[in-house]
């Protein structure tokens, strides 16, 4: 696997979001169609039930590995991030969920974008194994 | 509740069509607001198809799993400042092994967030 680009508190160069909600720590790559993002899954996180990551936590965190796509241009510049919002979530299908001490690695693609919406496709992996797939409109909003 | 102080239910009401209407207080504590955003609270859209979720857990008696949203929209941006008191309408199918929902949080004629989706029953 290759070096990641950021991580931890790393990524708060690209998401809004804070503690107790921070749902990515690992920013693997991004170009202008595509990034790839990962999550440490820890007991003490937000969405963690029984030793396992919920369903919401599981959406979160491929919300805000778009939202840390959207930021790493702006980053790059030398920009703060914005805050984004998810607009709609369609075909968001959950194999399993996964236990605490995995490691999400998250594929996302840019299918389309119109009027600063955002449609992405995305893929969560344990290891080879896909988790949960979806598709997501994001919002940015402006300054 | 998997997000601890997130909202309150006040009542819960049977409509004759078989709609399950609760009706909900979102609490300004909840910690979830530090993070999302912080000196911006936010409702995250997530906490709320949880709050969904949950809502028809109660109306089926057991825990369930969110295996396919089909679709949510998420039309307003929804705060516990400005919506402190949001409605929950659940449309809840037994299908089998399986429960097909239909849900909306809004507040009178407003719809905030609508969203159809496939659980299946946990264990």
């Amino acid at each position: 696997m290759t070096e990641p680009l950021l991580v931890g508190e790393g990524l708060y160069k690209l998401i809004p979001q804070r503690n107790p909600i921070v749902m990515v720590d690992t920013f693997f790559c991004a170009d202008e169609q595509s990034a790839e993002t990962g999550l440490h899954v820890q007991s003490g996180n937000l969405f963690c039930e029984g030793g396992f990551l919920r369903e919401p936590g599981m959406i979160e965190h491929v919300a805000q590995s778009a939202a840390a796509f959207a930021g790493y241009a702006p980053y790059t510049q030398g920009e703060s991030p914005k805050l984004g919002f998810i607009g709609e979530v369609k075909k968001f299908k959950i194999v399993r969920m996964p236990k605490v001490g995995e490691f999400l690695h998250t594929n996302l693609r840019v299918l389309g974008e119109a009027a600063g919406v955002t449609l992405i496709a995305a893929e969560t992996k344990s290891g080879e194994e896909v988790l949960a797939t979806c598709q997501m409109k994001i919002f940015i909003k402006g300054d | 509740m998997l997000i601890k102080d997130y909202y309150t239910i006040n009542e819960v009401i049977t409509r004759e069509d078989g709609v399950i209407l609760f009706q909900i207080s979102l609490r300004p504590d909840c910690q979830v607001y530090q993070g999302h955003f912080p000196g911006e609270p936010v409702s995250p859209g997530v906490c709320n198809i949880q709050m969904v979720k949950e809502c028809a857990e109660q109306v089926a008696g057991k825990p369930l799993f969110l295996a396919n949203l089909q679709q949510c929209r998420l039309t307003t941006l929804v705060t516990p400042v400005q919506h402190p008191q949001v409605e929950v309408m659940i449309h809840l199918e037994e299908k089998g092994e399986a429960y097909k929902l239909k849900a909306t949080i809004g507040k009178g004629e407003e719809v905030y967030l609508d969203l159809k989706a496939e659980l299946t029953v946990i264990g």
